[in-house]
């Protein structure tokens, strides 16, 4: 009787000891692997802040103005040709475009501006050509952080960030 | 042994171990009751107490550990130990960034590691310095000898490494040196924003601006802080202030933009300024020389000369002591003790003229007979409403409190008038300013990006009807008056009053040629939403201003363009000042039929 007892306790004592070791192994398993993410996480963050800086250097201001009046031939649109999109009128209906060019070819021969094209609703602004709406974008600066998750570990390649580290 | 008449029978089974102490007992079957007396009788009950403590201590250990497995098996509760192994290692802790009020980021830290060294441990000081001098040829080979062979245990050898330095510093496997975890403070902007930002040091402690007086919150790492600052508009305005300065050969310059209702400051210029990454960079600034780190925006405190005009026409009239049909002597220069007010040349006023037109043509006689109907005291509390008697609040640091008479003499009440003998911070000014055209609620200015629609209470400084009536006074200056020339902008109502004052040096004012130029401008003056101010420092009149250095000819371009260059970015459609509507917001008769007060 007692050899069995004893034994009993044995057997029950080493699958004990296997299941404590498998557990404790796979919990530095899991843990090294928590730890490994983590040390990514902390790379691609920091690679982040790195990049965001970067980005932010390529969209200061000052730069890009620079390199517009360098590169571009454009100018800062007139304050004359910003409208409201109230102002731009609807398009004429195919009635109405009918009526309109029947009454311009029934004037035709009378001026030099008898055309079949619908007035504006303001002539002055007809006159200085059609009414180009500005390009009143706030700002592109906010949409940067999907550029900077794609770009992961090219960190590296923020240039200009890393050349203002280094000078010191 | 003797037997005593109280005998405690003590249960158990006593083994032949008591000894000789109980000869009786040895021979005696086991089962037997034994009784014992004595010192024997007191060490047994002593041994039987402990006993039954200990074995209670063990049960209730056991207890606890049965009721903590249960807890976990049955149960399914969680130790607090649990979560720890699902946090990733702390991170460490980087300053927190500073934005605009776009989310553009202003500043900010990122990771490097630093370079240090254990004197005592280095084998070879002289190889290792000339190797770390090839790497870094920002510090010479000396400079690195003197710190290898130092006495004490820890150097610094060089601050933020980049990576690959770092890499390049461990192929050299020099013994004794090491990296340390460290953070680098950015400006992407540079020298732009510096006089708002200020910097911090290579610990990254905050040491003006925003940088010190946010310092505690920026260290802990949390949220970024985001400013009222508009970057794109920072932009504009510090190049259009930097084109005058360079123009006009000025000692310096500055600007402001704020928006009219909220109080935020949406630009902050102070020219010269430093490159915030480098502040050490630049020699020290020699005697008579302006200083990049000082703010003229905030600490700088100067007389304003004729913007004043607006808060004395506005008193005279909120006062409801002069009506905006009386016409007051601006001819007769006014004497004063040994003082005399007198106008420009060229901009004198022959006769008695309409508040309009003293106000239109900056008549500096005409100002100081409309003050002198409203007295001394009522212009001090005015002022004191106005916040121009008292040092503001401010987000930075850097704040300077402004200089007021004392007391304030019937000649200060002449003389403030037309804006000297006062001296306020530009930043007071344009919320004074603001305020008057505003409708007349006064609210603080501030450098923090207010939330949406939290917009502060504010202080009723003057009536609507009178802020009506200045918006359209102001509005005479750009279209007639001293800004005729380059204020206005077509396309945008602009109002606004230009200023020239003498700089006062050495307690006296100066020569020619040292003037305080500026001009503020409000937009669209029918609905006033946005102040922009501009002053030259010291302009040197040339031939596109016809020798001119006034605020009408040196700062008022500025603000123009400023305003050409802000409006169709933040998306103000532009109005068409012929229309009868506008017309009617924006008429003021010149030449009404009032009555004429005579000087006294």
């Amino acid at each position: 009787m007692i050899r069995i007892t004893t034994l009993l306790w044995i057997a029950l004592l080493v699958v004990a000891g296997g299941t404590v070791m498998h557990v404790s192994y796979q919990v530095r398993h899991v843990e090294k692997h928590i730890s490994d993410l983590a040390r990514d996480t902390r790379q691609e963050q920091e690679a982040i802040r790195i990049l965001t800086a970067e980005w932010d250097t390529l969209n200061d201001p000052q730069r890009i103005d620079g390199l517009a009046k360098r590169y571009l031939a454009l100018e800062s649109t007139p304050i004359a040709r910003v409208v409201t999109l109230e102002e731009i009128p609807l398009r004429p209906s195919e009635e109405q475009l009918a009526n309109l060019s029947a009454a311009a070819s029934a004037k035709v021969g009378k001026g030099p501006r008898g055309n079949s094209r619908p007035a504006l609703n303001r002539p002055e602004e007809a006159a200085k050509g059609p009414p180009a709406v500005a390009l009143l974008t706030t700002t592109t600066i906010n949409t940067h952080s999907e550029h900077v998750t794609q770009a992961g570990n090219t960190a590296g390649e923020a240039r200009l960030v890393l050349a203002r580290v280094e000078r010191r | 042994m003797k037997r005593g008449q109280t005998l405690i029978p003590l249960e158990g089974v006593i083994g032949s171990r008591l000894g000789p102490a109980l000869p009786e007992s040895v021979a005696q079957p086991s089962s037997m009751i034994v009784t014992v007396e004595g010192i024997a009788r007191q060490t047994l009950e002593q041994a039987r107490t402990r006993l039954v403590v200990v074995g209670a201590l063990f049960g209730l250990a056991l207890l606890v550990v049965s009721g903590r497995l249960i807890d976990l098996a049955v149960l399914g509760g969680t130790g607090a130990s649990n979560q720890n192994h699902m946090l990733p290692p702390a991170d460490r802790v980087v300053r927190a960034d500073i934005l605009d009020r776009n989310g553009h980021v202003l500043a900010t830290s990122i990771a490097t590691a630093s370079l240090f060294a254990d004197p005592a441990k280095i084998i070879d000081a002289p190889d290792a310095a000339r190797q770390l001098a090839t790497l870094f040829p920002d510090i010479t080979y000396g400079e690195f000898l003197q710190k290898l062979q130092g006495k004490s245990r820890f150097t610094w050898l060089r601050r933020h490494l980049t990576p690959r330095q770092q890499y390049d510093v461990n192929q050299l496997g020099i013994p004794g040196v090491g990296f340390q975890p460290d953070e680098r403070r950015l400006y992407p902007e540079g020298s732009e924003v510096a006089q708002v930002i200020g910097y911090a040091d290579i610990d990254s402690h905050g040491i003006a601006g925003i940088e010190q007086s946010f310092d505690g919150y920026l260290a802990k790492g949390t949220d970024p802080l985001r400013l009222s600052i508009d970057i794109r508009l920072q932009h504009i305005l510090h190049r259009e202030v930097a084109a005058q300065v360079d123009e006009f050969h000025a000692m310096g310059g500055g600007g402001l933009i704020m928006d009219t209702h909220t109080g935020e400051i949406l630009a902050m210029v102070s020219l010269p300024d430093f490159d915030p990454e480098q502040p050490g960079a630049e020699p020290k600034p020699a005697q008579g020389e302006p200083d990049p780190h000082f703010n003229r925006m905030t600490l700088g405190v100067y007389e304003m000369g004729s913007i004043f005009k607006v808060f004395n026409t506005a008193l005279a009239l909120d006062s409801g002591k002069v009506r905006l049909s009386d016409y007051f002597d601006a001819w007769h220069p006014i004497k004063i003790g040994r003082f005399t007010i007198h106008d420009f040349k060229g901009d004198e006023l022959p006769g008695y003229s309409s508040v309009a037109k003293i106000f239109e043509i900056s008549s500096n006689i005409g100002s100081a007979q409309m003050v002198k109907q409203v007295g001394p005291e009522a212009q001090e509390r005015f002022m004191d409403e106005l916040g121009l008697t008292k040092k503001m609040s401010l987000e930075v640091p850097e704040v300077g409190t402004p200089r007021i008479p004392h007391p304030w003499r019937p000649i200060n009440m002449l003389t403030i008038a037309f804006g000297h003998g006062i001296s306020v911070t530009p930043v007071q000014l344009v919320s004074a300013i603001c305020s008057i055209a505003n409708g007349g609620i006064l609210r603080p200015a501030t450098l923090i990006e207010r939330p949406d629609g939290e917009v502060p209470q504010g202080v009723r400084v003057i009536s609507n009807e009178t802020s009506d009536t200045m918006r359209r006074l102001m509005r005479l200056v750009v279209t007639g008056g001293t800004a005729k020339q380059f204020g206005n902008v077509p396309g945008y109502l602009v109002g606004g009053k230009t200023g020239t004052a003498e700089k006062i040096m050495l307690g006296a004012y100066a020569k020619k040629h040292a003037n305080l130029s500026s001009f503020v401008g409000v937009f669209p003056m029918n609905d006033p939403r946005y102040a922009v101010f501009a002053t030259i420092d010291e302009p040197h009149g040339n031939k596109k201003s016809a020798g001119f250095e006034t605020g009408g000819w040196v700062a008022a371009p500025a603000v123009a363009r400023v305003i050409s260059s802000m409006g169709p970015l933040l998306g103000i459609p532009p109005v068409d000042a012929d229309s009868p509507v506008i017309q009617a917001k924006m008429e003021i008769d010149v030449n009404p039929v009032g009555r004429h007060i005579a000087p006294n």
